[in-house]
């Protein structure tokens, strides 16, 4: 084999390399990332139920609204109803009395 | 004012179920609350003091429920929304064959606001007000199972660009309120055919004093072969100083009835 053989084919195993890692970063990285988002979830939730660093939640079923609810409590947090829901008891929106220093703020 | 609690749907068809004899929200304590683009269905509700939104909002914060149909069922069981605090505002929500379309509770509930809302076939009391200072206008009411139709009990409450209706019994009755103003409204009776005894646009009730209608339309309240459908009826001499003022009250059996004490006609 020639000397211009041997040095494209040490090109070709590098970038090979390089590509190989890069994808294995990639991987890692989505993993990583998947799982920071199902680690910070609200219970009651699946992982692409939520968004994070919001206050937004997602929720289909009466188990994710009361996790939402539970989870926002005395924050602000915005609630969507992605399909119908049967609840099989009173959904009480009660902070536990967190407001009751507040009357005149608002 | 802004923050917190808001549930939404993604439209109004995403229903909530009540499966059982129970409230669906009741909100009790939050920093403020919207309830907004959802359907309530309380068929399965049973008593009538039950609510698809009750709210008992501790500290009186801001709570508003806005385009929410309630819907119940023949049964005519349960309340589309019972109010028990103050700063409650309640726009463009359709509620159909509950008992009570809006409850608002005496004693606990000021500062109601009440507009844009579709309320027909209860089986009761389309709308209940028993309290003070709140604003119910631009509202529809179609009462169709022989009830009254609006109550206001409370006082310094307005009433204003409402259309009603109603198959018999009363329209708007006053009932015991003071100082309300009642404008503009379009008050529609039925013709009845026979046997109803009461069939009346406005009744001022026991102990009501210094109110005042503007401007109103008060017309077809016509009983046949009974007795006389009434447009407007003062209904004791402890009614004082009730004021009419520009309204049309015409094609009734009878226009105007009043037993009331220093009722002005102009």
């Amino acid at each position: 084999m020639s000397e211009r053989g041997t040095q494209a084919q040490s090109i070709v195993i590098i970038a090979v390399i390089l590509g190989a890692a890069g994808l294995a970063f990639g991987i890692i990285s989505t993993v990583t990332l998947l799982t920071i988002q199902v680690e910070e979830c609200p219970p009651g939730q699946d992982g692409q139920d939520c968004i994070l660093d919001s206050n937004m939640y997602l929720c289909s079923s009466e188990d994710e609204l009361l996790a939402a609810i539970t989870d926002i409590g005395t924050d602000d947090g915005y609630i969507w109803i992605m399909q119908d829901i049967t609840l099989s008891a009173m959904i009480d929106l009660n902070s536990g009395g967190g407001f009751n220093h507040s009357r005149d703020k608002y | 004012m802004g923050g917190g609690l808001t549930i939404q749907g993604i439209n109004t068809d995403i229903t909530i179920d009540v499966n059982g004899d129970y409230d669906g929200f009741n909100v009790s304590d939050v920093k403020t609350c919207t309830i907004r683009d959802l359907t309530i269905d309380i068929s399965d509700i049973d008593t009538s003091t039950l609510s698809a939104i009750s709210v008992a909002e501790i500290n009186n914060h801001f709570v508003q429920i806005e385009n929410v149909r309630i819907l119940g069922n023949t049964s005519y069981d349960g309340r589309g929304i019972t109010i028990q605090s103050d700063n409650v505002q309640v726009e463009d929500c359709h509620i159909s064959q509950t008992d009570c379309g809006i409850y608002v509770q005496s004693g606990v509930s000021s500062n109601v606001i009440i507009t844009n809302n579709s309320i027909i076939d209860c089986g009761g009391r389309l709308i209940d007000c028993y309290g003070n200072r709140s604003s119910i206008a631009g509202n529809f009411f179609n009462g169709t199972q022989g009830n009254l139709v609006t109550v206001l009990s409370g006082n310094n409450n307005t009433f204003t660009y409402n259309q009603l209706k109603g198959n018999v019994d009363t329209c708007l009755w006053i009932n015991g309120g003071d100082f309300n103003s009642i404008s503009y409204n379009k008050i529609l009776g039925t013709v009845i055919n026979e046997g109803i005894a009461t069939n009346t646009g406005i009744t001022i009730g026991n102990d009501a004093d210094n109110n005042i209608f503007v401007g109103n339309l008060v017309t077809n309240f016509k009983n046949i072969g009974f007795e006389d459908g009434w447009g407007v009826f003062v209904s004791e001499p402890n009614c004082n100083n009730t004021y009419f003022i520009g309204n049309i009250i015409s094609d009734n059996d009878v226009n105007l009835v009043d037993q009331g004490t220093d009722t002005y006609i102009n």
